[in-house]
């Protein structure tokens, strides 16, 4: 199997609200800055693959409706729905494609216009309508369930979860596509409103309107279209059970999944110390609780670790291994494109292309995917 | 609940606002204001696309960049008749006509009702026109149906 | 499927125009049938007519599950009606929330009540947590590790709600 890498990113802005467009333009958008990246046109991409929680939006089929926009007129078009992973795994499946030697040329699009639902709403219509949907609340509630016990398995108090919005606030004043520019203090988020205890508005991610899309390509091929590829070097994916009771949040140490994934990342791509020979991560983190519990699962500390980490700036952008220079998913959470958005900041940070967000150096990147009741992808890209 | 297997008759329910672009509601405003029918022309390939879209679906290379106001006549290039009463989702009382009407000049049919018209004497080729509602509120119910010439 | 209703019962749209941009909102509104399936059918027919909470036991690990399934979900060992297994009412929070926000509560369309609280419940004996409300809705009152018993509907109809919610059992502490 040859190499496979990204040639091509492009996103669009992300907001709370973007009326200007429907959902086909905010698809195209995206689709035209990818391509604009890779100096391709449509012709020369041989397959699309399309990434989208279609209950956010209510419409079903959106592989057929948005297709105006997507350019899949006439192309093998393949649609994935998965939960807030659905912008890794386009990502995933994009490298599968290719890979698999059938395609040369993918574009992979991650989009959502959230701004049409209640989301909250929408997602909590993904558990079980039986057993769970009456008591779930979205993803803040869950999310919020899974800090209480990380709170009372290792000490964390409030102070150390509003210290990592705090920074991916802070690192998203660098990212002009970044939905929420917040200037903040720890005692602003300690002191913004209670969402489900002990999750704060400013804990918790947005809802954004925005796409991404990325166009990968195998070696020749890339290699042709640029000698500044993102070039993939592993690729792992757990899911987990389906309740959310039995699921990978229960576990407030770990998210099970995340901690498998990477493992399996890691020794695919040779990696022996992450810690160390990690340049940079973009990990998905819908909340600053989550990103204490997942950055425990990243084998990078001892479990418990995590806030310290945070307090003594190691995961900040002047430290040994900076998290999610883009602001991550706290500023920006589009669903659908979440994931991809991980994947793209990702590559930027290889090509060396992340402008006023760019750590210095980068040979060696991971990027992250979170969805449904725990599951986790996994992507590390270098050089 | 029947002895044996549980079953939960319940519903999904969920309130959507869509939102229709800059392109798609100078569409409807226009319908709305001026009973206009407008579309837009492709600059590479020239076909002229409606509904109106941002960029050709078939080129995709440059932003179309200009309206075109249509006639409003066309032609039925297939149709049904509709006559199921449930699920109660029609916009008027079944019996009544859908066709695909190519207008003249696009590339592209608008599937619409066919009204003011015998059912049995449709056709394919026919030649119909657009009947604007009274009341208009920039939708595409504001061209109530469309009528044999 | 007899007596189902099928169809889909919403309003009609209502539009804005606004600095010239349309927006349509809608209602969504459609009907669904879930089956609970023959594991699912003997948790709430237990729970209806015995007020009894049912479990399973895989019979190669020997963890116990709630509620009943077919598939041991840790070692993939496929259950029958034979191994399920009552288990007990109460159990300890190893996670909880006060949810204190307003959202469309997807079976009605409409904004769902708050607070409410909510708790993964670890019933003695069982490996797994069982995610239902708590009749707390105060967080400072709710903490991990504290006691809780499920009380049940009087009327009670097959359902995950014929538990009302899990209750603060007095004096027990923690666990």
């Amino acid at each position: 199997m040859g190499r496979v890498g990204i040639v091509g990113i492009g996103q669009t802005q992300f907001r709370s609200k973007r009326e200007d467009v429907n959902s086909v333009e905010l698809v195209n958008e995206a689709v035209r800055a990818a391509l604009a990246d890779a100096q391709l046109t449509i012709k020369d991409i041989d397959a699309i693959i399309i990434g989208n929680m279609e209950h956010f939006e209510s419409i079903n089929y959106s592989e057929m409706w948005t297709i105006d926009g997507s350019g899949g007129y006439m192309k093998p078009v393949m649609k994935i729905t998965t939960g807030g992973t659905t912008g890794s795994t386009i990502a995933c499946a994009g490298f599968y494609q290719v890979s698999s030697g059938m395609f040369d040329r993918v574009l992979v699009i991650g989009w959502e216009h959230l701004s049409e639902s209640d989301t909250t709403g929408a997602i909590a219509s993904c558990s079980d309508p039986i057993w769970e949907r009456s008591v779930m609340a979205g993803a803040v509630g869950p999310l919020a369930i899974v800090a209480s016990e990380y709170m009372r398995i290792h000490g964390t108090t409030e102070e150390d979860a509003a210290r990592v919005a705090v920074q991916a606030h802070k690192n998203a004043l660098n990212n002009p596509y970044a939905h929420l520019h917040l200037d903040i203090t720890v005692d602003d988020v300690l002191n913004s409103a209670m969402l489900s205890y002990p999750m704060k508005l400013l804990d918790m991610c947005p809802t954004s309107d925005g796409a991404c899309a990325m166009v990968f390509a195998e070696d020749k091929s890339a290699r042709e279209i640029t000698d500044n590829v993102a070039w993939v070097k592993s690729v792992a994916t757990r899911h987990d059970t389906a309740f959310f009771g039995d699921g990978g949040l229960k576990h407030g140490d770990k998210l099970r999944s995340l901690y498998l994934a990477t493992e399996e990342a890691y020794t695919r791509a040779g990696i022996k110390n992450p810690f160390k020979e990690l340049d940079v991560i973009e990990m998905y983190e819908p909340s600053s609780w989550s990103a204490l519990t997942w950055v425990d699962s990243l084998h990078i500390c001892e479990p418990g670790e995590a806030p310290k980490l945070f307090e003594e700036g190691v995961l900040s952008m002047k430290g040994e291994l900076p998290l999610n220079p883009s602001g991550g998913v706290i500023s920006t959470n589009p669903i659908g494109a979440t994931g991809a958005v991980r994947v793209a900041e990702a590559a930027l940070q290889i090509r060396g292309m992340a402008d006023r967000r760019q750590v210095p150096d980068v040979e060696l990147a991971m990027a992250t995917g979170f969805g449904g009741s725990g599951w986790s992808d996994v992507m590390i890209l270098e050089r | 609940m029947s002895d044996e297997y549980v079953t939960l008759s319940t519903k999904l329910a969920m309130p959507y606002r869509y939102v229709a672009g800059v392109i798609g509601s100078k569409f409807f405003t226009e319908l709305r204001d001026n009973k206009k029918i407008l579309a837009r022309r492709c600059p590479e390939c020239k076909r002229v696309i409606m509904p109106p879209r941002e960029y050709c679906p078939k080129c995709f290379s440059v932003k179309t960049d200009e309206w075109v106001e249509l006639s409003g006549e066309g032609s039925i290039e297939s149709f049904t008749i509709i006559r199921y009463t449930e699920p109660k989702i029609q916009p008027v009382e079944p019996p009544y006509a859908v066709g695909v009407i190519k207008l003249d000049g696009t590339d592209g049919g608008l599937t619409h009702i066919i009204g003011d018209v015998d059912l049995d004497k449709i056709e394919v080729g026919m030649r119909v026109k657009a009947v604007f509602s009274d009341e208009r509120r920039g939708n595409i119910l504001d061209i109530g149906y469309f009528k044999p010439i | 499927m007899v007596g189902a209703k099928v169809g889909v019962t919403s309003g009609r749209a209502k539009q804005e125009f606004n600095d010239e941009l349309l927006r349509i909102t809608m209602m969504v509104d459609i009907p669904y049938n879930f089956s609970a399936g023959t594991f699912g059918s003997i948790f709430f027919r237990e729970l209806k007519d015995s007020r009894r909470i049912m479990g399973i036991k895989c019979n190669k690990c020997g963890e116990i599950f709630v509620p009943p399934r077919v598939l041991c979900p840790e070692c993939l060992v496929e259950l029958s009606i034979d191994d399920c297994i009552e288990v007990s009412s109460e159990g300890t929070v190893e996670g909880f929330t006060v949810v204190n926000f307003p959202f469309i509560d997807p079976n009605t369309g409409k904004v769902r009540n708050y607070p409410y609280g909510t708790g993964n419940i670890k019933l003695d004996g069982v490996s797994n947590l069982l995610w239902h409300f708590l009749k707390e809705s105060d967080y400072s009152k709710i903490h991990n590790g504290m006691r809780v018993r499920a009380v049940f509907e009087d009327k009670r109809v097959g359902l995950p709600s014929d538990i009302r919610y899990f209750e603060t059992i007095e004096g027990e502490g923690e666990k």
